[in-house]
Order: structure tokens, then C-alpha cells, then sequence
């Protein structure tokens, strides 16, 4: 394989190359090192690097490959990790310099090591928002007229689509790896959309797994309630064979569910035909809050699903908008509680519009939080009634295709375009697919599903993949 | 009366509630957090407007 092929392709892809013998992980790892020596002063991906650590593993999986060991399907396949992510080569930051340095010595949390015991090798840290919050400050890359914050040693994200653009977050440079082709696949975490918000933006796959299916240990919270770690890739195939090994339950993460752990890519083949998607228009593309552009990308898409097989049915989401505010309202508690202590100590090392954003928390009251859990809970009783009615629940990922750094007067409207929050608030699994390109930038589609239907949303992610290639498209920047 | 539409001081709660936790805040922060108050009691209202039930 040259290196043009690797970059562009799965990790299945790449997990059959190296099975044929047409590559080695020591060359899969210098082709992904030498395109980010290249690629990634322009898209942010990286904040920390293992380059070393990294041909060291290459070389050792090579060598029991040889020896006619292969411990899974991720075997000496190169990943990025998103960096409030405990990993064993180095520090985790979370983007932050109010974050104690001793946070995640211990090394790798529970969902790193199962991908490293599967022959996973971790490239890097990547890039993400201050504790996984919100937007990138600006006043730190003399992208805003405000007045400058000193220096801070953290690159900006940007999206390989195009460069003045946000690659969105949290998770973005996990996305932006993955679409500029700096590494097949990688995690992120997803609060209220931090895996999908960045996969839709950047033009790649990203898979919001059911609340309690992965464990989140050794991983910064935001709001412990909301948090998801999922993966993101080129396509909902390499999502399954990821979520394979790092769904399952942990005794340091007590919300996890014992139950048994399937296999995820078993249905892949299985197609959608017969299968009934609800499409939930009157919250999304017909409330107003879609361009034109994104909504027409969702009628082809609909289209395609609909020549696929699937059943398609009309909606109506129940408590759609009060489900996405207590996501917010709900998160936002929850990081005060976490940060309370750090915050008293080093307000100062926080960034302005973090600080501010978790300090909401405290005026969150007793009673607001627990009509919070209220409303989750009616909302997860209504909307298992839906799933009564149909299997499915398509949505675009987000009514806008990426928000412009600097001087994008639309923005507050773009970022309130979420329509990702809603299954935070439910613990649902949610797909982020790409559906096309509007005003140039990927538009992406959302499929979820009832809890712990992770394989079905993955198998009709799969199918939808079958008959278009948007997550195959290459960005500008390559 | 309706103790909900009672005007807030929202500078001096922001301060309170952060000071009770042991934040001291600048000004110009206590400031901009108020300015977020008012949106975030409006989507707190929505959300208590719900109809829960007993079950909830």
C-alpha cells in the first residue's frame, strides 16, 4: 500500500492489509507521523505526540503478528485519543492549565487499555476544548477583538474542509485526524454532542454509545451523568469493530451495566430493508433551525435509507426542547460539582469562557437539578413509547455545517442548531453520518436508537454507507 | 403574589452562590456570569413548567 492508500483507508481496511501481509504497523505508523508532520501545523490536531512509544509498539505487534498472534481487529492499527483521556505515554491536560498535573498518572483508564490490550497503538493526544466545554477562546489565537489572554500552550483545532473554519467539539481533533487521514480512527467523549458535533462538521463517522455501555473512568468528567466515550472513524463498520473492545462493564465506573457485551459488527451485513425509521422533522428541519442547504442533504439522505429499504414514518419527538435545555442546564451542575474545589483555587488558570460556563452550575438550585432528573425520566418513558412505533429516529446531526472562526455573526444561532443534546439527556445511542456537502462543508445525518440498540443504529449506519460514499470524500486539506 | 416574578438581584446572587462554596469571583466575571442568570432561570422555568407526574 502507498501512503495515499493507508490514509484513506478503515480501520477494517487496514486490519485486512495487515492480515494479507500488504502492510506492517511500523509502516502504517511512519505514513500517519510523516502526514502529520505536514498536516497537522495547519489542522490542530495534535497536543502531544508518542512517536517513539508509538514505532516501539509498531514494531512489537509486528513481530507476535508474525509469530501468528493477532489479538483482534485493531491489532497494530494506529488511533489518536482524545486528550481528557488518561493514557500511559504522558500527561493529560484536558486542554487546561488549571488541571493538576497529576491528574491520570496512574496511566492508561479502562477504555485505553482494553484498545491497547486489543493491539491498539495510540498515537497522540488530541486537541479538544478546555475541559470539554463549549467553544474554542478565540482571545487566545487573536481571532476576536477582545482583549488578548497570555499565551497558552494549545493549538487552535481547524477543520480540514477548510481551515478558517471550526472543526467542532469537544472531540475535535479526533475528528480532524480522522477526516485529513492523520490516523483511521480514534475516541472521543460526548456530553452533548462532542463526538457527532465534530464527526458531522469534519465529514466523518462518530458513534454516541448507550449511557452505561462504556465505562468513563479515566476519563475528566464534565457532567458524569451525560458523559459518553465512543469512538469516531471513517465509517459506522470501524465504529462497531471499536465499540467490540471497549464496550463492557468496569467495577470503576458504577454506572456501567453488567450485562453481556455482543458483538457490534455481527449485523453489519444485515441491511435495513423493512426496517421503520421515524424522521423527526417538526423538531429539526421543519422548527426553522436547518439551512437550506443541511436540509436538503437530509432529504437525499432520507431518500437513500428509503431505497435501502427502510420504512420511513413521520414523528413527533416528545419533549424534544426541554430535553435538550436540562442536557445544558443539567451538564453545567454537574461540572460545578467536579470542578467546585479547583475553581476556588485556580479561577485564574481557568479560560474566561470556561470558568464562566461552570460557574453557571452554582446557580443551578437542589430543586432545579431534580426536576431535571424528573423530566429525564418522563422523557425516557415517552420516547420508549415511540420506539414502540418505529425502530429508529433520524435527525440531521446539527440544522448548519461548520461554524467560520472570527467574525461569523451567525454563530450563537449555529451552535444553538444542536440536535445531539437530547439524546445525552436519554443515554441513547446516536450515529453521526456524513450525508453530503452544503455551502462546501459536510452536512451529517443522525440515526439513534433504544437503549442498548448500539448494534441495530451501527447496522443501519452500515447500510446507509452501503449506498452512498460521503465518508469516503477526501477534505482540501489532505 | 407571584414570588417568581419578583425581580432578582443577580450580581449580589451570583456572588452569594459561588460565595457560600468558597469562589471568590473578579467583578467583571461576577458580570458576565449574571448576564448567563436570566437564561438560565427561563430554561429552568420551561423545564419545571413539565408535567411530571407522580412516577418522576
Amino acid at each position: 500500500m502507498n501512503a495515499d492508500e493507508i490514509r484513506r483507508s478503515s480501520v477494517l481496511e487496514l486490519a485486512a492489509a495487515l492480515e494479507q501481509g500488504a502492510v506492517t504497523s511500523v509502516e502504517l505508523v511512519r505514513t500517519y507521523q510523516q502526514a502529520a508532520d505536514r498536516v497537522d501545523p495547519q489542522t490542530g490536531t495534535y497536543l502531544r505526540r508518542f512517536d517513539e512509544a508509538a514505532r516501539a509498539a509498531a514494531g512489537e505487534l509486528d513481530a507476535e503478528r508474525a509469530a501468528g498472534r493477532v489479538r483482534s481487529a485493531v491489532h497494530g492499527v494506529p488511533l489518536g485519543v482524545k486528550d481528557i483521556l488518561a493514557t500511559d505515554e504522558g500527561p493529560t491536560t484536558a486542554q487546561s492549565l488549571a488541571l493538576d498535573p497529576a491528574w491520570g498518572v496512574a496511566g492508561d483508564g479502562p477504555v485505553v487499555a482494553r484498545l491497547r490490550t486489543a493491539g491498539a497503538i495510540v498515537l497522540g493526544k488530541t486537541t479538544t476544548m478546555e475541559f470539554a466545554i463549549g467553544f474554542p477562546d478565540l482571545r487566545l489565537h487573536r481571532l476576536d477583538d477582545s482583549p488578548q489572554e497570555a499565551a497558552k500552550p494549545f493549538p487552535l483545532p481547524r477543520n480540514p474542509w477548510s481551515l478558517e473554519h471550526w472543526p467542532g467539539g469537544s472531540s475535535s481533533g479526533t475528528a480532524t485526524g480522522v477526516a485529513a487521514g492523520l490516523f483511521p480512527a480514534g475516541l472521543g467523549t460526548d456530553t452533548a454532542g462532542s463526538i457527532r458535533l465534530p464527526a458531522g462538521y469534519c465529514g466523518v463517522t462518530g458513534h454516541k454509545p448507550t449511557f452505561g455501555l462504556v465505562p468513563k473512568n479515566g476519563c475528566v468528567p464534565l457532567g458524569f451523568s451525560y458523559d459518553h466515550i465512543g469512538p469516531l472513524a471513517r465509517s459506522a463498520a470501524d465504529c462497531a469493530a471499536l465499540l467490540n473492545v471497549i464496550a463492557g462493564p468496569d467495577p470503576g465506573d458504577d454506572t456501567t451495566v453488567l450485562r453481556p457485551v455482543e458483538d457490534f459488527t455481527a449485523g453489519l451485513d444485515r441491511g435495513i430493508a423493512g426496517l421503520r425509521i421515524g424522521v423527526a422533522r417538526s423538531v429539526t428541519v421543519d422548527a426553522g433551525s436547518a439551512s437550506p442547504g443541511v436540509a436538503a442533504c437530509f432529504e437525499a439522505a432520507l431518500d437513500a435509507l428509503s431505497e435501502a429499504g427502510a420504512v420511513l414514518v413521520p414523528v413527533e419527538f416528545p419533549l424534544w426542547d426541554e430535553l435538550a435545555e436540562s442536557c445544558f442546564s443539567g451538564l453545567f451542575a454537574e461540572a460545578f460539582a467536579w470542578h467546585r474545589d479547583l475553581l476556588a483555587r485556580r479561577w485564574d488558570d481557568y479560560g474566561v469562557d470556561t470558568r464562566r460556563g461552570i460557574a453557571q452550575g452554582a446557580l443551578i438550585s437542589g430543586g432545579d437539578y431534580v426536576q431535571i432528573q424528573r423530566l429525564r425520566s418522563l422523557g425516557r418513558r415517552r420516547v420508549a413509547e415511540l420506539f414502540g412505533s418505529v425502530d429508529l429516529i433520524a435527525t440531521p446531526t446539527t440544522g448548519t455545517t461548520a461554524v467560520r472562526y472570527g467574525g461569523d455573526p451567525d454563530r450563537s444561532a449555529r451552535l444553538r442548531t444542536l440536535y445531539t443534546p437530547p439524546y445525552n439527556s436519554l443515554g441513547l445511542p446516536a450515529i453521526a453520518l456524513p450525508m453530503g456537502l452544503a455551502e462546501s462543508l459536510p452536512a451529517s445525518l443522525q440515526l439513534a436508537g433504544p437503549a442498548f440498540a448500539d448494534a441495530l443504529v451501527l447496522q443501519a449506519g452500515a447500510a446507509f454507507q452501503r449506498v452512498t460514499d460521503w465518508h469516503r470524500a477526501i477534505p482540501p486539506v489532505w | 403574589m407571584d414570588n417568581r416574578s419578583v425581580p432578582l438581584p443577580p450580581c449580589d446572587v451570583v456572588t452569594a452562590l459561588l460565595g457560600v462554596h468558597g469562589i471568590v469571583v473578579p467583578d467583571d466575571d461576577v458580570a458576565a456570569i449574571a448576564e448567563l442568570y436570566p437564561g438560565l432561570r427561563r430554561r429552568m422555568e420551561r423545564i419545571h413548567a413539565v408535567e411530571c407526574g407522580d412516577g418522576s
